[in-house]
Formats: C-alpha cells, sequence, structure tokens
C-alpha cells in the first residue's frame, strides 16, 4: 500500500472539517430520534415531507430566490459596464474603486440596517427596496474582483482597440467581444453573489423581518422549535445552491457550445 | 502632386500627463512603402504607431493621410488595418470568424466574406484551420491570424506592431520573408514597428531610427548602415556594436586619451579640421577592421588606410562569425571576422581599415556625423600607407 505523504494527510483533514457538519446536518435530518445514542435510533423522510408541505417554507424559499436573484442581476448590469469602463478607460479610477470596496466591509451589518432605517424609514420608500440597493452595495467587492481579474486576463484593452480598428464602435465591441469573453468571470462573479445574498440573515432580518420573511428569517424561527426540521432546511439550502452552481457550470460551458457550433 | 496613401506628421506632440513621450516630431511615409519605426523600448516608436491608427489623439501638430488631416477622426475611421503585438484575436471566435468579424460589421455580402478568407487562408497557409479557435493555434499560426484579419479588411494603411516579437528565432526568420513576399501582395503603406535591427534592415524598405520621440535618422537599410547620422544611430544599429574612441584632432593625426595616436590622410584631418571641433569621436565598425598578428607596417596603399596596433585578449566563436576583443591602451575594440585566429592572448596584433570605413561624430551635443572627404587617389607627398597608433 502507498504510504500517504503530508499534503495527504492534510486534504483528508481539510476535507473531514468540510463535510463532517453537513454530514452530521444531514444524518440529523433523517433521523427519526438522536440524543442519547452514538448513531440515530432510526431514519426517516418525515422532516423534509413536514418542511415540504409547509406553504410559508416555499413562501419563504421563494422570497430568497426572488431577492437574491434579482438583486444580483441587478448588480452585475449596472456594475460590469461601470468597472469595464473604468479598467480599460479610465484605470486610474481604480484607486477609488478598491477604496469603495474596503468601505463595504468596513460597515459591520447591524450599523448599516441601524442607519439604513434611520435614514429612509418614514420616506415612503418601501424597506424591502433598501435591502436590495444595500445589497447591491455590499456586492462590490465580488463583482469587482471578478469582473476586473477577467477583463485582465483576456487583455480587453488591445481586444477593444483591435475592434474599433475593425470598424466597430465601443458599445458593440463590449457587447460582442468583451461580454462574450468575460461572461465565465461574470457567471461566478454573479453566482458567489448569488450565494451571500441567499444566506444573509442581519439586514434583512432588521429591515424588513417577519414583513418579507426570507429563507433564513424561516430557519432562525425554526431553529428554535425543531433541531429535526432546521436541518432539513439547512440540507435543502445546501441541495438548492449545489443545484444552482451544477446549473451555473453546466450554462457556461453551453454557451461556449453553441457558439462553436454557431461558427462551424 | 501628394501620393493617395502617405501618411505625414508635422510638428506632432505628444505627452501622457506631465511625460512629454514625442515633442515635435516631422515624418513622411510614402505612399506603398514598407517604413519600419526603429528604435529602443520607451523611444516612442509604438506611440507613434497608435497615432496613426487613431488610437492616441496628438496635443499639437497634424498628421494627414492620403492628403488628408485626420487629427480627431476615430480608429474606426481611418481605413487602417493593424496587427498587435499580442494578436489580440478574439478567443471565443473561430479563426474564419476572427477573419470575418469586420467584413460583417460593414454588411459586406456573405459569398465575398467567404472568397476574401480563403483567398487570404491560402495565401498565409491557413485553410485548414479556420474552423479552430486561437487557444488551438500555435504561436506562428496566431500570428498569421492576425495578418489574415487585416488583409481582408483591404484598408490603405497597414500597422504592425512588433508582430514577430513573440515567435521563436527560427520562426522569426521565415516570418519576415514572408512579410515581405506579403507586402508585394498587397502592396500598401505599411508601417512595422521593432526595436529588432535584423527585423528592420530586412523587412523596411526605410528605416526611422527614434530616440526620445525624436527622429534621429530616417533612410534606406544602407544609409543607415553605411552612413549613420550620429553616434546613437551607429551604436544602435550593428552586432557586434560599432568601436567608438573619442579622440582629439591634431596637426597629423587624432590623439586617444592614453596618449596613443592615429595618424590619418590630409584629406579625412582636413575635414575634421573644417569642422571646428578639437575632440571628436572615432567610429569604426567591427567588421571593417582587419587582424594581423604582430606589428605591421606594410598595408594596402589603395585606398588609404589606417594602422592601429592592440593586444589580442580573446575570441568568441559565434559559428558564422568569430567576434575578437583587442586591447588598445585603455579602450577595447571589436572585431568580427569569418575565421577563427590562432592568436596567443595579449601576442601584440594590428587592426587595419580603410579610411572609407571611418566614421567620425561631434563629441559634444546631439553628435552628429561629421562628413568625410577620403580621397581615393595617391596623393603626392603623402606615405602610401598611414600609420599608426598604439597606447601599448
Amino acid at each position: 500500500m502507498r504510504r500517504m505523504n503530508p499534503s495527504h494527510i492534510s486534504f483528508v483533514l481539510v476535507l473531514t472539517y468540510l463535510f463532517l457538519p453537513v454530514a452530521a446536518t444531514l444524518i440529523y435530518s433523517l433521523a427519526t430520534e438522536w440524543n442519547k445514542t452514538v448513531l440515530p435510533e432510526g431514519l426517516t423522510l418525515k422532516w423534509f415531507a413536514e418542511l415540504f408541505r409547509d406553504f410559508p417554507f416555499l413562501q419563504a424559499l421563494g422570497r430568497s430566490f426572488l431577492l437574491s436573484g434579482l438583486t444580483t442581476v441587478a448588480a452585475l448590469i449596472v456594475m460590469v459596464p461601470a468597472i469595464f469602463v473604468i479598467v480599460v478607460y479610465a484605470p486610474r479610477l481604480e484607486r477609488w474603486v478598491q477604496t469603495l470596496v474596503m468601505m463595504t466591509y468596513a460597515v459591520p451589518g447591524v450599523i448599516m440596517a441601524v442607519g439604513l432605517l434611520r435614514t429612509y424609514s418614514g420616506t415612503g420608500i418601501p424597506m424591502i427596496l433598501v435591502t436590495a440597493g444595500a445589497y447591491v452595495v455590499g456586492l462590490l467587492p465580488f463583482i469587482y474582483q471578478g469582473t476586473r481579474n477577467s477583463l485582465r486576463t483576456i487583455h480587453a484593452a488591445s481586444l477593444m482597440e483591435a475592434a474599433e480598428l475593425l470598424g466597430a464602435s465601443r458599445g458593440r465591441a463590449f457587447v460582442k467581444i468583451i461580454v462574450p469573453n468575460i461572461m465565465p468571470g461574470i457567471l461566478v462573479a454573479g453566482l458567489l453573489s448569488f450565494s451571500i445574498l441567499f444566506g444573509e440573515f442581519v439586514l434583512v432580518n432588521m429591515l424588513v423581518g417577519g414583513r418579507f420573511e426570507t429563507l433564513q428569517i424561516y430557519l432562525y424561527a425554526k431553529l428554535s422549535k425543531s433541531g429535526h426540521i432546521a436541518s432539513a432546511i439547512t440540507v435543502t439550502y445546501f441541495l438548492f445552491m449545489a443545484i444552482i452552481s451544477g446549473l451555473a457550470v453546466k450554462f457556461s460551458r453551453g454557451n461556449k457550445a453553441t457558439r462553436k457550433e454557431a461558427a462551424s | 502632386m501628394q501620393e493617395p496613401c502617405d501618411i505625414r506628421f508635422s510638428a506632432v506632440r505628444k505627452t501622457f500627463g506631465a511625460q512629454t513621450v514625442i515633442p515635435s516630431l516631422d515624418l513622411e511615409v510614402r505612399s506603398g512603402e514598407r517604413l519600419v519605426l526603429l528604435g529602443p523600448s520607451g523611444c516612442g516608436k509604438s506611440t507613434i504607431m497608435r497615432l496613426i491608427a487613431g488610437l492616441e489623439q496628438p496635443v499639437s501638430g497634424t498628421i494627414a493621410m492620403g492628403g488628408q488631416i485626420v487629427n480627431g477622426l476615430d480608429a474606426s475611421e481611418r481605413n487602417v488595418s493593424m496587427v498587435f503585438q499580442n494578436y489580440a484575436l478574439y478567443p471565443h471566435m473561430t479563426v474564419f470568424d476572427n477573419m470575418a468579424f469586420s467584413l460583417k460589421l460593414r454588411k459586406v455580402a456573405k459569398a465575398e466574406i467567404t472568397r476574401r478568407i480563403q483567398e487570404a487562408a491560402e495565401k498565409l497557409e491557413l485553410g485548414s484551420l479556420l474552423q479552430r479557435k486561437p487557444r488551438e493555434l500555435s504561436g506562428g499560426q496566431r500570428q498569421r491570424v492576425a495578418l489574415g484579419r487585416a488583409i481582408v479588411q483591404q484598408s490603405s494603411y497597414f500597422l504592425l506592431d512588433e508582430p514577430l516579437s513573440n515567435l521563436d528565432a527560427q520562426l522569426r526568420t521565415n516570418a519576415r520573408n514572408d512579410l515581405v513576399e506579403l507586402h508585394k501582395s498587397y502592396p500598401r503603406t505599411m508601417v512595422y514597428v521593432t526595436h529588432d535591427q535584423v527585423e528592420a534592415m530586412t523587412i523596411g524598405q526605410r528605416i526611422a531610427v527614434l530616440r526620445q520621440g525624436e527622429l534621429q535618422q530616417i533612410g534606406s537599410p544602407e544609409d543607415i548602415y553605411m552612413r549613420p547620422a550620429n553616434r546613437f544611430v551607429a551604436a544602435f544599429m550593428g552586432n557586434p556594436p560599432m568601436n567608438i574612441v573619442p579622440v582629439t584632432v591634431g596637426d597629423q593625426q587624432v590623439m586617444f586619451a592614453d596618449g596613443g595616436e592615429l595618424a590619418l590622410p590630409e584629406s579625412v584631418l582636413s575635414s575634421l579640421k573644417r569642422c571646428g571641433e578639437q575632440h571628436v569621436l572615432l567610429g569604426i565598425r567591427p567588421e571593417a577592421l582587419e587582424l594581423w598578428e604582430g606589428d605591421r607596417t606594410v598595408v594596402k596603399p589603395f585606398p588609404p588606410s589606417i594602422a592601429i596596433r592592440g593586444e589580442f585578449i580573446r575570441s568568441e566563436y559565434l559559428g558564422a562569425v568569430v567576434i575578437h576583443h583587442i586591447a588598445v591602451g585603455q579602450h577595447r575594440l571589436l572585431v568580427s571576422s569569418a575565421a577563427p585566429v590562432q592568436f596567443k592572448p595579449h601576442s601584440n596584433v594590428t587592426l587595419t581599415a580603410s579610411c572609407e570605413h571611418l566614421h567620425f561624430f561631434e563629441a559634444a551635443g546631439a553628435e552628429q556625423r561629421i562628413p568625410l572627404t577620403v580621397q581615393h587617389l595617391k596623393p603626392k607627398n603623402q606615405p602610401e600607407q598611414v600609420l599608426v597608433m598604439s597606447g601599448r
């Protein structure tokens, strides 16, 4: 038998660290009882059945999906062209963008929530829109980093210059040349943003709370009631994210295959 | 009358912020010629090309193309094709789509697009690669795709920004010839940027040598090599580089800083005296020097020649050429020859050269070339052979 070298051992340790909690949560969500024994006393799907029969859960899932999805799409539409213009045509402004990126980390969620509440409550603007607006700002670091790296990898500036010399307008060159080439980067940034927003609790709980119950708020409410249900929610959430990741990867590959077919 | 596809820079100035890249440039590219912009990195050659392309705009001065002033005109309006150093091929498109991009934008008929691409692909040996993506191609193939993309545009001006710098040496030699052949098939005004003098000499019908945004000399490769306009051009062109030694002009000779003397024919000396400079620079190309064993005093009487005594240090064997290092006083001169020599280190040697191959430059200011008159007939009262300096 081959001896395991230290890198193998550390790899196994990291995997254990990552998957042990997930495995324990999965088992707990499938266990009839798991209190005083080493292994669960029995296995059942009743917690999942109960969860999916619960209409508020499905509503919460839908709300989370809608809020995270729309906010991510809005952030991408606003930020990607802006980051492109800054990176390619005004690199001097990158300093300021980097400062902004740092500032989004500088404000803790609770303080931001209090500030937003004080500023916007009573103005007539729905707090869910304020939340979405705050989310867009919070996504800046992820979208900026992903987009900028993609633009640098493809040498966006010279691709644009070549396109201009070949007779394309800047707008057209951006859509036809730059976007297809940075699409994997945009997808990764979008996915990362979506999953961060999907798991966000502090801001949405303080700004809208029970008036717009997202999956995280629902999970929090269920934590005190049933550990099994809470585990089932977590497992569902995990699987949901895994499916979205898989779809994004598949979409990215499918996109390339379609272009290849179209070209031939 | 002005030719239709020439490019004319008049007092063009370009700055980036506080940094002046081109102080004031006057330059003419003739219609249909291959002009090479040559200079070390940072000399402004790429900026000049980008000014022609419309990717940069001058701060002042005018750029005219085909007789029309193009200041302020966008890149897409200048009828220019350009091959970038990194080729700038579109990674998500096939070779065919890369080449068809500009034609589709201009709504050229499909049949015409296919015809042009196939014609260019045949010429560039890309026929079997049209459905591949750039990442599936070698460096040489990518470079040809970039050329193809520029050719099918059928623009009047063809700009190439160091297109061979990413290729290996063998491929570069072939690509140089291919480029010249290609220009014969598509005779357009071609501006080629490089820092490689071999590329410049082989590709350019004329070469413009640049330094710090200023034009040093423009002329045929032979002109630039044989009659460099100043010390910079002389030192920049040629490998191994020209030997350049500071000398002081005397009555019958020039003196080296360490006391050695070199007698010169009267005609050469009077040329030097005419320019009024006492301190000048003497330049001799390594291949213009002949290397002889021992202290030699008799050399060919015609044309007038010089002889320099020195000490053999060592040779570098490079295959087709051998470079010899010779100490002459405190100076180290390089001599190149086709054949190796078997001299012992520190043995006495003599270097000879025809006076036609001597270059003199001002030692101060712009270090301009001092024009020489070398008499080819044997003058009266003058020794057959002119001797000799040695700092040994």
